[in-house]
């Protein structure tokens, strides 16, 4: 339970910078997806029917202040959650980069599963956007990811070097190859 | 059976929960102009972490300016007093384009007829592919689903879903925003669609005379929006391809990168279905 709302916090917070923080920094066309990076991070360590349940309710806290379909983003989260977590099972989880690799396929996968549920909502204009955008906006989840990892990384080292994050110990070691 | 439930409860219980998903969105999507509780008990439980973010910017802001004491060394003094009046500098700037821009929005409101309701921007829209903002006025304010909102330079979008605090309001470039709207030079009329990034016009035939500059304002149809309210510019046209209406790029006359402050018109009528709205 505390793992949940541990988790849930972590995801207000997220959506408060998706939504405030970053965009007094960054350029309006750089817009990084922190809430997918979640869910993707969900994927490799959360049981599955929790996970399940905690990708649907990400989703529908970004619905609450992206897009006008509440429960679009939900449904998209919680089909990326299930679709990335049968990967994960037949994926080698100890290949190095693999939650790089997954947070870019899993851009492609939602811009993909956008343009599959945006049909029954009339979303048909923004689908050139989407096909336009989809590499770019995986490039800057990719890059953001690396940056949140080697940032975690440094300030786990720096002020407590015995916590153990779930799952995060062994991502961090894939991907600096520490 | 129970044994094979026993084998399957994990998938079996993620697929039931993405046909659950799936029908909540469904229905949502038939209901799409009445926003669900959850979206309002959600947006309620953001607007204070939005609002203190702002509020934490402007503190930082004043912090920044009034930190600079004056040091004992003369040297130190002169760079102290240097960085102090930087920081007024840049302060004031700040102030005055704040102040121009409250003037034009005063200017504006005090135009119009219809009663408005000043609000500031206190968030954009999360995801990358869809337009929106959050303002910091709300229901408590007199302010319904379906109001305008506009700014001096023109129309802004409208509002989609209210809590007592904050609303949320469609951004006219947003895909799933249309507007009825006249060239003001010609008075033919088309419906304006947000493109995502931009906005086009729709349903405008091939006879009809349009060049590019020419102004785009708000017919009055549909009842959402007052009839003349600025829309954007015409920046192309083309009529070639064997299509019955012509492809109209229009730029909102509206810079939504950088929308601080807005007015919500309180329209007392209830908006209709504009004419390329599906029933």
């Amino acid at each position: 339970m505390t793992r949940v709302l541990l988790l849930f916090t972590v995801a207000l917070f997220f959506l408060l910078s998706q939504t405030t923080l970053l965009p007094m920094l960054l350029p309006h066309y750089f817009k990084p997806e922190l809430l997918l990076l979640l869910v993707v991070y969900l994927c490799l360590t959360e049981e599955v029917v929790r996970g399940a349940c905690l990708a649907w309710g990400i989703g529908l806290l970004l619905d609450s202040c992206g897009g006008t379909h509440f429960g679009l983003h939900a449904t998209i989260y919680l089909s990326i959650f299930i679709i990335g977590r049968s990967s994960v099972q037949a994926l080698n989880t100890e290949s190095p980069l693999l939650l790089l690799v997954m947070v870019f396929c899993a851009s492609l996968l939602q811009s993909g599963l956008l343009i599959l549920f945006g049909i029954f909502a009339d979303l048909q204009r923004l689908f050139p956007l989407l096909l336009q955008r989809a590499t770019f906006q995986g490039s800057i989840n990719v890059l953001t990811a690396f940056m949140l990892i080697t940032l975690i990384a440094a300030l786990q080292r720096r002020f407590s070097p015995r916590l153990v994050i779930p799952g995060f110990a062994h991502l961090r070691t894939e991907i600096h190859g520490a | 059976m129970r044994e094979l439930f026993e084998k399957y409860w994990r998938p079996f219980a993620l697929g039931l929960l993405l046909i659950a998903s799936l029908s909540y969105y469904s229905s949502h999507l038939r209901h799409k102009d009445a926003p669900s509780p959850i979206e309002r008990q959600l947006l309620t439980l953001t607007y204070p972490l939005q609002k203190s973010v702002m509020l934490g910017k402007d503190g930082i802001a004043a912090v920044r300016v009034n930190l600079f004491g004056a040091s004992d060394a003369t040297i130190q003094r002169l760079h102290n007093e240097n960085a102090q009046l930087k920081e007024q500098l840049v302060a004031h700037s700040e102030l005055k384009q704040e102040n121009e821009r409250l003037k034009l929005l005063l200017s504006f409101r005090a135009q119009r007829e219809e009663p408005m309701v000043a609000a500031r921007v206190i968030g954009v829209d999360a995801t990358s592919w869809f337009r929106s903002i959050t303002i910091d006025r709300g229901s408590a304010e007199a302010i319904r689903e379906g109001m305008a909102v506009v700014s001096a330079y023109g129309v802004v979008g409208r509002v989609v879903t209210t809590t007592p605090h904050s609303s949320r309001v469609l951004l006219l470039v947003d895909a799933a925003s249309k507007l009825s709207t006249l060239i003001e030079r010609t008075r033919a009329r088309a419906i304006c669609r947000g493109d995502g990034d931009s906005m086009s016009l729709d349903y405008l035939p091939l006879t009809d005379d349009v060049q590019v500059g020419d102004l785009l304002i708000t017919s009055g149809l549909g009842g959402t929006f007052p009839k003349g309210l600025i829309v954007g510019a015409v920046t192309r046209v083309d009529k070639g391809g064997f299509d019955m209406f012509q492809s109209v790029e229009v730029e909102p006359a509206v810079d939504f990168e950088h929308l601080e402050e807005v007015l919500v018109i309180l329209s007392k009528v209830s908006p209709s279905p504009l004419p390329g709205d599906k029933p």
